[in-house]
């Protein structure tokens, strides 16, 4: 569908834009949720929530197909905020809509209204913002910029029913810590991490090998845990956040950290963490999971996903040897973030795992750094 | 790697710690799944397809096998080109089917001979070993029901199928509807299969409990604060439930002769769909407790006795007409249809349930071939206020509060309700509020067939019908079939193609002071 060119931002002004665009689309008078047009079928304009997403403008090519399959999913009134660069210091905005085919026919059309600007036009958001959000629908902060918010983010951040970040994306360990610290903060739980919907395949496939009533002990009595991963300019932050879920479920204390790994202390004893460099991996990805215990209950057992393969292996050398593949249900960025939408229980798995992560991150960091 | 089976939503193993907080349904279980009549209709438009769009979501074991048989003799390379060409047609990407491809294998064989089964046997043991299969084991029997008795009684004379026993490998039968023509055949099949098979081992299908917008009806209903406390007999003035065809009976006059509306639609779709409206809270979100409250309603039906088989039903059969602008022959100069027939192609029934909340709230259940559109709802048609506040004002009447169930198509939720005409004078209007799958979620509902295979496949049984469930609904529709049969019953009236039914059927429902709703 045709948009209206970018503007000064004045709201009157893109209102009218709104319903120009939809009355365009229509050949009738705007406002319709539904209409016909002999060329594209019904168009449903269609919003679950308002959607405001930071992005570097120098990266929004990047994440353009990632929003367009999430309005796809979770159709949206989607507020682009795109601040730095070259830009102009005064606040522009221009509409246009992210409409999505049928397969019976017709089109599903999510709203999108992008603001943009220099550093000098970043206060000025938010109350374009707050003027442009649609009541009584929920509000979604998604913040893909990466870097340590300023004031006028954090005040959108603030104002918001969820807020979505991206360890993954953080350009270093100390920002994806500014991240678990607010999780770890938030009462409300509003602050969630996508890396830890990202990991959920990883933590799924390692859980149900300690499923069955034989290997339920030997989950308690792991003394040895190794992450494997690709080469990277810093260690893949996720590697804290699935220490952090191990350590928290299982009632590990880190005991000290070390450039390569940690120590903690566990119920049954000890357990020697270690991330390790693995020459074929993916830079920066996540390898392989090896868990080992000893007596009682001796278990070896390795998690091994290849990236974009659809399956995992799952090595047992100990008790008794098999090798299985399992599904590797793979999430991309806009499943993450559809997932976190439709989820509205509290998470204390994450903030606890994210409360670990951040007692890693001291001496881990140093390495990194 | 064997996760037991449990309800509708997973239990998290109380000693895996790991296991907190996972919401996530598990994956599928490595098994092989047998079909029976791998050439025909069934699997071609909804098994294979659902098959390779459940891989597309990587929910498919990737050890799963597939093993097509039937009586058409073709080699497996045969079948899958067969297959191939099927999905493509329903745009299925072709990597995903090259995927489901490659598990797929074929045997031809006579159900009635016993050395079929030997070979199947054998070739589904190479398979299990083949592709490190535990023996899990699934048969879907896409054959017509006059085959199940004799499968059935193969499959387990050729030890093909494992008894069921908590922590070994298991096998399942899965059966389609209809389950038997009368209550008679219904319990000879559950007989059958309980011969080789436990009923913890039985999947009857019925593909409306699959449907996204029939298992939102409990959602709607217990998950909302706002519509349960309006869901009894002190605010619902009465409920309207249709399953409107525009089809007629297509090549299925042999069958349809027999069956007719009421077997091909009362038995099953729409009493699931009355269960599923009326039944109380269950306990436990899990398989059996939601099927008890659905035998509850059931038995809670008030009996047809003959006088109710006239008074309570509205019976019809289509004539010439038009659906959709297209001609349309009668019923009777259908293909393979008796020029005299007297099977109904139209039915109108009204319930009575004798339970604390539902007494004195009449349930009108109606369906119908080559009708005006092709609609699936249930229409909640609430009582009006106590007092006429506005009559002073001259509005003597006001439209009811509707709540729709749009079950299909355009699947959603509607409630209208009256509202002031802008302007000096006061009138009251009429208007809706929608809710939209499509709109609200991006996509239409996935196929019922994706959910009810992988449930199959995890062992879930909440969307299957039970033996008793089958059986009672059979009791009810053969109270008034049986009085049809004798001769007795309300007459057969006709209606022509496209439109809503017969007039018999308006008169029947205005004597009770009520209309139908507009779809």
């Amino acid at each position: 569908m045709e948009g209206v060119p970018s503007r000064p931002f004045d709201l009157a002004e893109l209102e009218k834009d709104l319903r120009a665009m939809w009355r365009s689309t229509a050949g009738s008078p705007g406002g319709a949720p539904s209409v016909e047009t002999p060329r594209t079928g019904s168009v449903y304009r269609a919003a679950m929530s308002n959607l405001v997403v930071h992005v570097d403008p120098e990266r929004h090519a990047r994440f353009a197909r990632v929003l367009v399959e999430i309005t796809r999913r979770q159709p949206s009134r989607l507020l682009l905020v795109e601040i730095g660069g070259h830009g102009s210091s005064e606040l522009y905005a221009e509409v246009a809509a992210l409409c999505h085919l049928r397969a019976a026919g017709g089109h599903v059309c999510s709203e999108q209204i992008i603001l943009r600007g220099n550093a000098e036009a970043g206060p000025l958001v938010p109350s374009a913002v707050r003027a442009l959000l649609l009541g009584n629908l929920p509000t979604v902060f998604l913040d893909l910029h990466g870097g340590e918010p300023g004031p006028w983010v954090q005040e959108l951040a603030d104002r918001a029913d969820l807020v979505l970040s991206d360890t993954s994306e953080s350009p270093t360990l100390e920002d994806a810590g500014s991240v678990w610290r607010a999780i770890a903060a938030d009462t409300d739980h509003r602050v969630r991490d996508l890396a830890w919907s990202r990991l959920t395949p990883w933590r799924e496939i390692l859980a149900e090998g300690f499923d069955s009533a034989h290997l339920a002990s030997a989950c308690r009595n792991l003394n040895e845990v190794t992450f494997e991963h690709g080469a990277a300019e810093t260690l893949p932050s996720c590697l804290l956040l699935l220490a952090g879920w191990l350590a928290s479920r299982l009632g590990w204390r880190v005991r000290m950290t070390e450039r390569d790994g940690a120590t903690f202390d566990a119920p049954h004893g000890s357990v020697r963490l270690r991330f390790e460099l693995h020459p074929e991996a993916a830079a920066g990805s996540l390898h392989r999971i090896h868990v080992r215990s000893g007596a009682p209950q001796a278990l070896d057992l390795r998690v091994t996903h290849e990236p974009a393969h659809r399956e995992a292996v799952v090595e047992v050398s100990a008790p008794a040897p098999r090798r299985m593949e399992v599904p590797f249900h793979y999430r991309d960025l806009a499943e993450c973030v559809v997932t976190e939408m439709h989820r509205h229980e509290p998470n204390p798995q994450l903030t606890s795992a994210a409360q670990c992560a951040l007692a890693l991150l001291p001496t881990i960091g140093d390495r990194a750094a | 790697m064997n996760p037991a089976p449990t309800g509708a939503a997973e239990a998290v193993p109380a000693d895996n710690p790991l296991r907190e907080g996972s919401v996530t349904l598990r994956a599928a279980e490595p098994c092989a799944i047998v079909v029976f009549g791998a050439t025909g209709d069934l699997a071609h438009k909804k098994l294979i397809p659902a098959l390779c769009r459940i891989s597309a979501s990587n929910a498919l074991h990737p050890r799963t096998a597939v093993l097509g048989t039937s009586r058409r003799a073709m080699t497996a390379d045969e079948f899958r080109k067969d297959m191939g060409a099927a999905v493509a047609e329903q745009g299925i990407d072709p990597r995903e089917w090259r995927r489901v491809a490659e598990r797929i294998d074929y045997i031809p064989a006579d159900f009635d001979d016993p050395a079929s089964y030997a070979a199947i046997k054998q070739r589904l043991e190479a398979l299990e070993k083949e592709r490190g299969l535990p023996g899990n084991r699934i048969f879907h029997l896409a054959v017509p029901p006059a085959a199940f008795e004799t499968i059935i009684g193969n499959l387990g004379a050729a030890g093909l199928v494992h008894p069921h026993a908590e922590g070994s490998p298991w096998a399942r039968v899965v059966v389609e509807k209809p389950f038997g023509h009368d209550l008679t055949s219904a319990r000879e099949l559950n007989r059958c299969l309980h011969s080789v098979f436990d009923e913890r081992q039985i999947f009857r299908i019925d593909h409306y409990l699959g449907k996204e917008s029939v298992q939102n009806i409990l959602i709607l209903r217990l998950g909302n604060g706002f519509f349960e406390p309006l869901w009894n007999n002190r605010y619902v003035d009465h409920v309207q439930i249709t399953v409107a065809e525009t089809l007629g009976v297509e090549q299925r006059a042999a069958y349809y002769e027999r069956a007719g509306v009421s077997r091909d639609i009362l038995q099953n779709h729409l009493m699931q769909l009355l269960s599923l409206t009326a039944m109380e809270p269950p306990s436990r979100f899990e398989a059996d407790s939601v099927r008890d409250e659905k035998v509850k309603v059931l038995r809670a039906i008030r009996p047809f006795d003959p006088e109710d088989a006239v008074l309570k039903t509205v019976r019809g059969q289509y004539e010439a007409g038009a659906v959709a602008g297209e001609p349309a022959p009668g019923y009777r100069e259908e293909p393979g249809v008796d020029p005299k027939s007297q099977t109904e192609t139209y039915l109108a029934v009204r319930f009575d349930i004798d339970n604390w909340r539902w007494a004195g709230v009449p349930f009108y259940l109606r369906s119908g071939k080559r009708l005006a559109k092709r609609a699936t709802e249930i229409e909640i048609v609430f009582r009006q206020p106590p007092y006429a506040l506005f009559r002073t004002a001259g509005i003597d009447h006001l439209e009811p509060n509707v709540l729709r169930l749009r079950i299909q198509p355009d699947e959603g939720v509607s409630v209208s309700f009256g509202a002031k005409s802008p302007g000096a004078a006061l009138h009251i209007d009429p208007v809706r509020m929608d809710f939209y799958y499509l709109t609200a979620f991006g996509s239409d509902p996935p196929d019922a067939y994706d959910r009810l295979l992988l449930d199959c496949n995890r062992g879930d049984m909440t969307l299957f019908a039970r033996k008793d469930e089958v059986e009672l609904a059979w009791e009810i529709v053969d109270s008034i079939t049986k009085t049809w049969e004798k001769g007795q019953g309300s007459p057969l009236a006709t209606y022509p193609a496209g439109t809503w039914g017969p007039r018999e059927a308006d008169a029947w429902i205005a004597k009770d002071g009520r209309k139908w709703l507009h779809l």
